[in-house]
């Protein structure tokens, strides 16, 4: 007879074997838990990554877009007529010297597009200020060495970039060239352009990279970046996009 | 009769054998729900900030159609007016009317001014005298809706009362280098407001058309741009 037979069941502890399988169960059931814990929290990093991209995203693209889309508008002057009838005339869509359109072909760090329009349409730049008192406002969009897409209105001396999105690894840009005589468009990098006033439209990338990095996620082959390139796979969240905007005001160009 | 003691109810038990299960349910189901009404939360205000983009660029969209109609209704081709209506917005009609009418001469021109009196614009066609110097502001145009032509709802997927135009006549100094040789007298400044499904989506845009020769119904937009507050 054992010593355990003598002791009353309420007294009783429990065995090895019980013990055992008991803490290999409980082990199990906080492995369990711990891995869906885990899965949950990347999941969750990977949605806010994605979500932080296509935000950044979608403000640069917006901004650029709302100056792409007023650039080059004429406005309406009173004309000092020698009857001294009330008559107008139209402005030239742009100020001499300052393109409503101008770019700079090169690698990420060096493209950039500057966007004019005149100060009596609308006296915000870029960054919302109107405080300039040039006639006309000229945004110029680049990328800065935080890998920040980073604007400024060129006017103003004592203007500064300013971040629009931050993640941006790449900011390309194509332009619509209309030919005339063929009567035909070609998509063309800015110093391949021989005359800004004859693009009709311009195509903006930008390849946006997530901050923080998210382990479970690996670039889709089907992803590529601006230039068609493979997106690296060093753990952040990459999204390439490409958005096509027609220059209202050059209408006309178009064959 | 003493019951033995598994068969005591819990409360009865000695303190050290006292579950805490449900307490610890009870805890972990408050940091799920937690967790879970966050995640709806940030879901939500995401579903709310995409469609309120969406919002804003449908009526952008809505505004920017609304100018085709804007030019249809100036160059009398409007298809879903009838005849008595494209005649009466672009004849003046006997001395005792009063009515709006597109201007084809600068004679027309002078009577428009006379029967908008004080008024800038009637049914949407308006005959300013002056230019402001400040750019326009969307809400100068939110405030006279009433002088305003109403795009009708079968011109709209949107509904009616969502869309109206005004067209601005002015003369044009056919002298000036900057017209572009333009023949035509006037030039026409268009604008167009558009109400979207929530309530701050609201998009003024204005354009600017000029006639090829004048009586051409063909022309060139010489602007487009968005107005802001």
């Amino acid at each position: 007879m054992s010593a355990r037979q003598g002791i009353p069941p309420s007294q009783r502890g429990y065995t090895l074997p019980e013990l055992l399988i008991g803490m290999a169960l409980s082990l199990l059931v906080i492995a369990a838990a711990t891995s869906a814990y885990g899965n949950s929290q990347q999941t969750w990093k990977a949605m806010a990554a994605a979500d932080a991209v296509h935000a950044n995203a979608r403000v640069a693209l917006r901004n650029i877009r709302e100056q792409a889309l007023m650039a080059g508008a004429a406005y309406l002057t009173s004309a000092n007529h020698m009857d001294g009838l009330f008559m107008v005339e139209l402005s030239p869509s742009e100020l001499a010297g300052h393109a409503a359109l101008a770019g700079v072909n090169g690698a990420k760090n060096n493209e950039s597009i500057t966007l004019g329009h005149w100060r009596a349409l609308g006296s915000y730049d870029c960054q919302g200020n109107s405080g300039s008192t040039h006639t006309s406002v000229r945004n110029d969009y680049k990328i800065n060495a935080n890998k920040e897409l980073s604007c400024k209105d060129l006017n103003p001396s004592n203007s500064t970039y300013q971040a629009l999105a931050e993640g941006v690894e790449d900011f390309q840009l194509l332009y619509a060239e209309v030919n005339p005589q063929t009567q035909t468009i070609q998509w063309k990098t800015a110093n391949q352009v021989s005359d800004m006033r004859q693009v009709s439209a311009i195509e903006v990338c930008l390849r946006i990279a997530s901050l923080s990095t998210v382990h479970n996620t690996r670039p889709s082959s089907q992803l590529k970046g601006c230039h068609g390139e493979a997106l690296p796979s060093d753990g952040r969240l990459r999204r390439t996009f490409k958005r096509v905007t027609a220059l209202r005001n050059r209408d006309g160009l178009n064959p | 009769m003493k019951r033995p003691p598994h068969c005591q109810p819990k409360t009865l038990r000695h303190g050290g054998t006292r579950g805490f299960a449900l307490t610890t349910l009870l805890a972990m189901l408050a940091l799920a729900s937690m967790a879970t009404l966050l995640a709806m939360r940030n879901l939500w205000l995401n579903a709310q900030l995409l469609n309120a983009e969406a919002d804003q660029l449908r009526t952008q969209h809505k505004a920017e159609a609304a100018l085709p109609i804007a030019l249809s209704d100036l160059l009398g081709i409007g298809q879903s007016s009838s005849p008595d209506t494209l005649s009466h917005r672009h004849h003046a009609g006997t001395s005792d009317q009063a009515h709006a009418f597109f201007p084809a001469s600068m004679v027309d021109y002078d009577l428009l001014r006379q029967r908008l009196h004080t008024s800038a614009c009637s049914a949407g066609i308006c005959a300013p005298n002056t230019l402001q110097t400040k750019p326009h502001k969307a809400s100068d145009w939110k405030m006279q809706i009433a002088t305003a032509m109403l795009v009708s709802a079968n011109q709209t997927p949107y509904g009616d009362q969502t869309a109206w135009y005004w067209v601005e006549v002015f003369p044009l100094d056919t002298s000036s280098p900057a017209n572009h040789a333009s023949t035509a007298p006037f030039v026409y400044r268009i604008t167009t407001l558009a109400k979207g499904l929530m309530p701050g989506s609201t998009t003024v845009l204005q354009a600017i058309w000029v006639r090829d020769t004048p009586t051409a119904l063909t022309g060139q937009w010489r602007s487009w741009y968005v107005l802001q507050d």
